[in-house]
């Protein structure tokens, strides 16, 4: 699949996956590459723009294994984007199925 | 091919030596050896890792793409804004050249008048210097003559000279700025593009200009007015999704805008392209202050972005739907009425310079408003304080939730929840 279509709609994704529950990073990666094929590492700089961008923030936790983890959590802006962005993503996929099924039975 | 976690962080960090501050660095090389830690306890392979997460290479332009940009919109230095244009003209695939070959050319324009600049001011001071000795009686022998003038330059011209080095230092460093800046926005993508074109209604008034939706399920509408009074509010027909009517404030010219698609996204922007202090004695005749009148329609989500230098401003967005609200205004009233919002949940920045500010807000919903008040009275009603923060609940479900932040200069601020 086109690298491009995958980086556009990965932060998404994480949103997506961030506003079920918190994630730390691996975890994160994890879920998102059994669904979309991609290079996992990509991930983590895409995590930092977001928290950048006031979208997610983060914060320590133990675990019962190793050191503490870094957990990524939605802020309410990161909440509201998360929303809209998902929206938006549903209305284009939607609009770009009908689309393509449309120019296929055209061709039957 | 990379196969161990000891060599994939080893290629990460010289990749990214010198891109990032050293905090930085260590934050970033350690979320991925944490990565490396978990994957290993659930059983994968160090090779099997390196292998998901992709070419260390590959891995580090992208981490200096994102931090370079974060950076430069902090600092916007020479070398920071090179830095970020070299990261994501690489990411992007575009030629490094198309991108860097004018920035030099800016960069020793803007360096030259620089030094022009300089040395205008030195000049200036020199001259002003021999100006003042002569005047007291103390004109120097020197072994050359300032300028070759056949009289030395007087008091006023010395310090006519630098004055305008002052100025022209000013404002270059200023246009150097404001060029850094559409730099920075230019890539993020966030400038109109060259496909853009910009409607000029024909001259006489009012003019009124209609914008399609074209299938569109949102709209970024952005507003630019220098002077004049601009009112914003919802309702046109269908299919439309901005109105816009523009008094034709004589010199000062009609609204003008540019319609582009980005993906489901209309981006209108709409500015006043010719104002002109020539016509300043007018001011403030009417003729001058013109008049904006922009309806935007309810049926799609609006990101709003508004600045008026100067004038009135009267916003009633109770009837949009509101992806966000930015709003900027130099000098003069500013009114906006949210009552009955009941749209989308949206967050809002209003910085207002000089001028009143008022705000009528829907009260069944749930809002935070964050007030930084500057000079002048503050007058909030209907919301629970907590210091500089006010917040209403909604007992209904379905209730918008709102955050405000206002920045208010000097004058009064009235908030009222109805």
């Amino acid at each position: 699949m086109n690298i491009q279509f995958k980086k556009g709609v990965l932060g998404i994704c994480v949103l997506c996956v961030l506003a079920r529950k918190d994630c730390y990073g691996y975890e994160l990666v994890d879920d998102i590459s059994k669904k979309i094929d991609i290079a996992e590492g990509t991930i983590y700089p895409l995590l930092h723009r977001l928290k950048d961008e006031g979208l997610v923030t983060t914060y320590l936790q133990e675990s019962g294994e190793g050191p503490p983890r870094k957990y990524y959590r939605l802020t309410d802006t990161g909440r509201t984007k998360e929303q809209e962005q998902r929206d938006e993503w549903i209305h284009f996929a939607a609009s770009v199925n009908a689309l393509l099924e449309g120019e296929l039975h055209g061709d039957n | 091919m990379v196969t161990t976690e000891h060599e994939y962080l080893d290629i990460l960090r010289d990749r990214l030596t010198g891109y990032l501050t050293g905090e930085d660095l260590e934050e970033i090389l350690e979320e991925y050896a944490g990565h490396f830690a978990i994957g290993k306890s659930r059983g994968r392979t160090e090779e099997e890792l390196c292998r998901a997460l992709g070419s260390p290479e590959d891995v580090a332009k992208e981490i200096r793409a994102a931090y370079l940009i974060h950076k430069a919109e902090q600092t916007k230095s020479a070398g920071t804004i090179w830095q970020a244009t070299r990261a994501t003209t690489r990411l992007h695939g575009l030629s490094f050249a198309a991108v860097i070959v004018p920035v030099i050319l800016f960069a020793v324009v803007f360096g030259l008048v620089f030094i022009a600049g300089l040395a205008l001011i030195c000049g200036g001071a020199v001259l002003l210097l021999l100006a003042v000795l002569k005047l007291l009686g103390l004109a120097l022998t020197l072994p050359w003559h300032p300028l070759h003038l056949s009289s030395q330059p007087g008091v006023l011209f010395s310090i006519g000279i630098f004055i305008l080095g002052i100025i022209v230092l000013v404002a270059d460093v200023w246009l150097a700025k404001f060029l850094g800046r559409m730099t920075i926005r230019y890539l993020k993508g966030k400038l109109p593009s060259k496909k853009d074109t910009w409607i000029f209604p024909p001259q006489g008034a009012p003019l009124t200009s209609a914008i399609g939706r074209d299938g569109a399920a949102a709209l970024d509408l952005q507003v630019r007015m220098n002077a004049g009074e601009l009112t914003i509010g919802g309702g046109t027909a269908d299919q439309v999704l901005v109105n816009m009517t523009s008094g034709n404030g004589g010199c000062a010219g009609p609204l003008t805008y540019s319609a582009s698609m980005d993906g489901t996204t209309k981006r209108v922007w709409i500015r006043n392209r010719h104002f002109s202090w020539w016509c300043a004695h007018d001011w403030p005749a009417d003729e001058l202050a013109y008049t904006g009148d922009i309806r935007v329609s309810r049926e799609v989500p609006v990101a709003l972005d508004i600045k008026n230098h100067a004038g009135r401003t009267r916003l009633a967005l109770g009837e949009l739907s509101l992806s966000s609200l930015v709003i900027k205004n130099s000098v003069g009233e500013t009114l906006i009425d949210l009552a009955g919002y009941h749209g989308a949940n949206f967050d809002a920045a209003i910085k207002n310079g000089v001028g009143n500010l008022v705000l009528r807000l829907p009260k069944d919903s749930n809002m935070t408003l964050v007030i930084h008040r500057g000079v002048g009275s503050t007058d909030v009603r209907g919301f629970v304080v907590n210091g500089d923060t006010y917040t209403t609940t909604s007992t209904r479900p379905d209730a918008s939730r709102i955050t405000i932040r206002i920045k208010q200069g000097v004058g009064a601020v009235t908030v009222e929840a109805v």
